[in-house]
């Protein structure tokens, strides 16, 4: 495998995340000030995928944006190891007091137990804030001298904990680190703890976590990227515009490309890092279903068999077992690749992206024409089976119709046969229209015939 | 994800084919239900609840005040700015009017308090080991005064299970603590009670003795202050809501007193009593709207999931795409939590009643549901204060 360097964070190279920053500077001066009302949350959560910058973002509001403002004390307590191609560190080498590092993803023997961990943790802002701690002390008792401490020392300071990848660490870990330090921070006036992670939302239990103010990170608008790599590209003659089309923007993936040589082999490479697949975390039998189903904006259990039928071009997928939905469903799910959005199971943007770029640019295995197609017969006969939802299921239909569509339309490989790809007529949708409007009509009739007398 | 908690066993199938860990619908009752405190949605208007003050929740019956309660109290567990609030529940049904109330409740709230200690210790044994011969003496002393014989079977079980969690069950289960002590700590705190017991007297102690609580609480157990959650005013059948607050008045002449002893009295009352409290202290009242009875289902759903999805469509079939169930279960019912779940509760037994628990929630399943809601509405009480309060 042959990945770019990635490089650690600077603040010449962090591009973009007005939103986000300003966020935290609002928050950070309301604190400040006093005038941050009781209900207002002091914790903000910023999620989303690996690549995404999220420990980026923790890196620069901690190094660079918090120390410009008066007052504040910002600490970086990074709870999982991130995107790792050829161990990269974002937060470089360099060794700081102020900021500490742990691997917490699993609860085993190598690891501390999450009250040890506690005791590391609180030890260690203790150091760097000069309050009290002993050699010998419990969690209990850290936490509340902690907060004694700060009360009586630094209630003119706004302390900010930014915890990065806080999702990604056991919850065992999360739950200690809830009541003996989080909560404790949390419950002060004069606090600021920022949140980063992906996957599912934690429970916390305590209020004061669970009101907090959640954040997507966004992907980099075009102006963004243009000032992350816009040099690259001019080098290697590709847009701006080209590149968000297969990255959508997402930072990390725009550096990769950029400066990858063959963009089919980056895009092969980036979807396995994305699945933890080099790490062997998941085989490549997870990235069969994601390739399989990224043609759609979303499914449930039901389009799964059908479109691994047609990603296989085998029928015996059709007879696929609930139980045998609901594990490939799971094993998604368990990537936090997937998640539930607007009543349907959505797939990452930048990893349906990038799967949909890989199969297009490998068009010649048909497999995408297949799913597309597919899909498009899938709704279709949705839409006949359930006449209530005919419009909604159509415009499923349509999409994927326009899919095919498109892709004639624009230069591509010929297929397999030589022959040029011809445009798919959507006679099949304009028939199945009129039948289900045939079907209302003969409802409406029969409802309005008018009643017998006796 | 659930990181990595259990599933349903194999007499529950029709959750497994749900997508469900559990059944999310399956207490009517909250406080029986373990998962309560990861349900609450909009707590961001109740976060005075919390506060160091007295405080009156109010809200009809079926209203969500066992939730926010039981809420309220594990959460005061896991604590606030490194000091815990030691917080008590007690189920005393105001209802019965009778000469020597006060005595009853008394012992009642005396009871209650020696309970929540005994829990709340059994699931942190490390703060009564530390404390000084002396103060472990008092405490049993406590225990004793306040449970007699009682205190004796309640050990029993402790030694026997090495885990809170089962005398929680037979006391009380909205004590569901956070954490699971190790069985050899469970094991030293029962031998250091055992070990005081043959000092300990039966001398009854009662509120008046309220003051050598706190002391021991605050100064001995390193609690912070005393929240006392008092729910269950409605809790008998021949309550009389005027009746039921001359004796909520009379506990909160203490209020006063009490806060300057870091004692906050925390009251769940029903929305009738209100006009009859005689209280200048802050007020809460518990509403709710189509929109947020949804949320009631969709967080419930989200947990049971175990974060994989947070809406009735994620277990429902082809016919319930695109169909906003949680809206169409909401606009149905009248504006009270637990109607919105015993409705959904009906959609599940519809299932299984069709499906014998294969397949997915299905149209039929949510308009018999419906359909039973609307017959049955009538012949089940519904307090007439709740429809007519919206």
């Amino acid at each position: 495998m042959t990945t770019p360097k990635l490089i650690p964070y600077s603040a010449q190279d962090f591009k973009g995340r007005i939103e986000e920053i300003k966020l935290v500077k609002d928050l950070t001066a309301k604190i400040a000030s006093g005038k941050r009302k009781a209900e207002e949350p002091n914790v903000i959560t910023f999620r989303g995928i690996r690549t995404m910058g999220k420990t980026w973002l923790a890196l620069h509001l901690k190094r660079t944006i918090l120390p410009q403002i008066d007052g504040v004390t910002p600490l970086l307590l990074g709870l999982s190891a991130t995107f790792d191609p050829e161990n990269y560190i974002p937060q470089g080498t360099e060794k700081r007091d102020d900021e500490l590092f742990a691997d917490l993803d699993k609860l085993n023997a190598e690891n501390p137990t999450p009250e040890e961990f506690c005791v590391k943790a609180l030890k260690w802002i203790a150091k760097q804030l000069g309050t009290t701690t002993t050699e010998k002390a419990e969690p209990s008792e850290l936490s509340r001298w902690l907060v004694r401490d700060i009360k009586a020392k630094y209630s003119h300071k706004v302390i900010a904990l930014i915890v990065d990848s806080a999702f990604e660490a056991n919850w065992e870990y999360l739950k200690k680190l809830e009541e003996y330090l989080l909560v404790p921070l949390a419950a002060l006036p004069n606090a600021l703890i920022i949140l980063t992670g992906r996957g599912n939302a934690h429970p916390w239990i305590s209020p004061y976590l669970r009101i907090a103010d959640e954040q997507q990170v966004k992907a980099l608008n075009c102006e963004e990227t243009e000032k992350q790599v816009g040099e690259r590209l001019k080098e290697i003659g590709v847009t701006v515009e080209k590149l968000m089309d297969v990255t959508g923007g997402n930072p990390g993936l725009n550096y990769f490309f950029a400066y990858s040589i063959d963009w089919k082999s980056a895009s092969d490479t980036i979807i396995n890092l994305l699945l933890d697949i080099y790490s062997e975390k998941y085989t490549r039998e997870i990235r069969i279903y994601f390739e399989a189903l990224c043609v759609l904006d979303g499914f449930n259990e039901d389009e799964i068999s059908l479109m691994l039928a047609k990603y296989h071009n085998d029928e015996k997928y059709v007879k696929m077992t609930d139980e045998d939905k609901r594990t490939v469903k799971q094993k998604m799910l368990e990537t936090h690749l997937v998640r539930w959005k607007d009543g349907k199971y959505v797939m990452d943007d930048t990893l349906r992206r990038l799967a949909g770029y890989f199969l297009k640019s490998h068009r010649d295995n048909g497999k995408w024409e297949r799913l597309h197609q597919g899909a498009k017969e899938l709704y279709e006969n949705w839409a006949e089976r359930f006449p209530k939802h005919a419009e909604y299921f159509m415009t499923k239909a349509k999409y994927h119709a326009d899919a095919l569509g498109i892709i004639s339309a624009t230069e591509v490989p010929s297929s397999p046969s030589g022959a040029k790809p011809v445009k798919i007529k959507d006679a099949k949708i304009k028939a199945t229209k009129k039948a289900v409007r045939k079907k209302t009509k003969a409802k409406t009739t029969k409802k309005s015939k008018p009643v017998q007398s006796k | 994800m659930d990181n990595g908690k259990g599933g349903p066993d194999e007499s529950q199938a029709w959750l497994k084919s749900l997508g469900f860990r559990f059944d999310p619908f399956e207490h009517l009752n909250a406080a029986d239900d373990p998962h309560l405190g990861e349900y609450v949605v909009d707590l961001d208007k109740y976060l005075s609840v919390w506060e160091d003050c007295p405080t009156l929740v109010f809200a009809p019956p079926g209203g969500g005040k066992t939730t926010l309660r039981v809420y309220t109290y594990r959460s005061l567990w896991v604590g606030r700015d490194g000091l815990h609030p030691f917080p008590v529940q007690c189920y005393l049904p105001f209802a019965t009017v009778h000469e020597n109330w006060g005595e009853t409740f008394e012992r009642d709230f005396g009871r209650a308090l020696a309970y929540a200690l005994l829990l709340s210790l059994s699931c942190r044994p490390e703060r009564f080991t530390n404390m000084t011969a002396d103060a472990r003496r008092a405490l049993t002393n406590f225990f004793y005064a306040q449970l007699g014989g009682e205190l004796q079977n309640r050990l029993a079980v402790l030694e026997q299970e090495h885990a809170p969690s089962v005398l929680a069950e037979q006391i009380d289960r909205a004590y569901l603590l956070p954490d699971s002590p190790t069985v050899e700590s469970v094991k030293l705190f029962c031998a250091e009670i055992r070990a005081c017991l043959p000092q300990a007297t039966a001398h009854k102690t009662g509120i008046d003795t309220l003051d050598d609580f706190i002391n021991l609480v605050v100064r001995d157990l390193n609690f912070q202050s005393l929240h006392v959650l008092i729910d269950g005013a409605d809790g008998e059948s021949n309550y009389d809501p005027q009746a039921a607050a001359k004796q909520v008045n009379r506990l909160l002449e203490k209020a006063a007193r009490w806060q300057e002893q870091g004692i906050y009295l925390k009251l769940f009352l029903p929305l009738e009593m209100e006009e009859f409290v005689a209280s200048n202290w802050h007020r809460i009242h518990i509403e709710w709207t189509p929109a947020l009875l949804a949320k009631v289902i969709e967080q419930r759903v989200y947990v049971a999931s175990g974060g994989n999805f947070n809406s009735l469509s994620g277990a429902g079939g082809i016919g319930l795409r695109n169909v906003p169930i949680e809206q169409e279960l909401a606009e149905a019912v009248a504006p009270l939590p637990r109607e919105i779940i015993f409705i959904a509760h009906r959609l599940f037994e519809a299932y299984k009643n069709r499906s014998q628990g294969a397949g997915k929630l299905e149209p039929e399943d949510l308009n018999a549901a419906l359909k039973e809601y609307r017959a049955d509405n009538e012949q089940r009480h519904i307090s007439p204060a709740a429809v007519s309060a919206f």
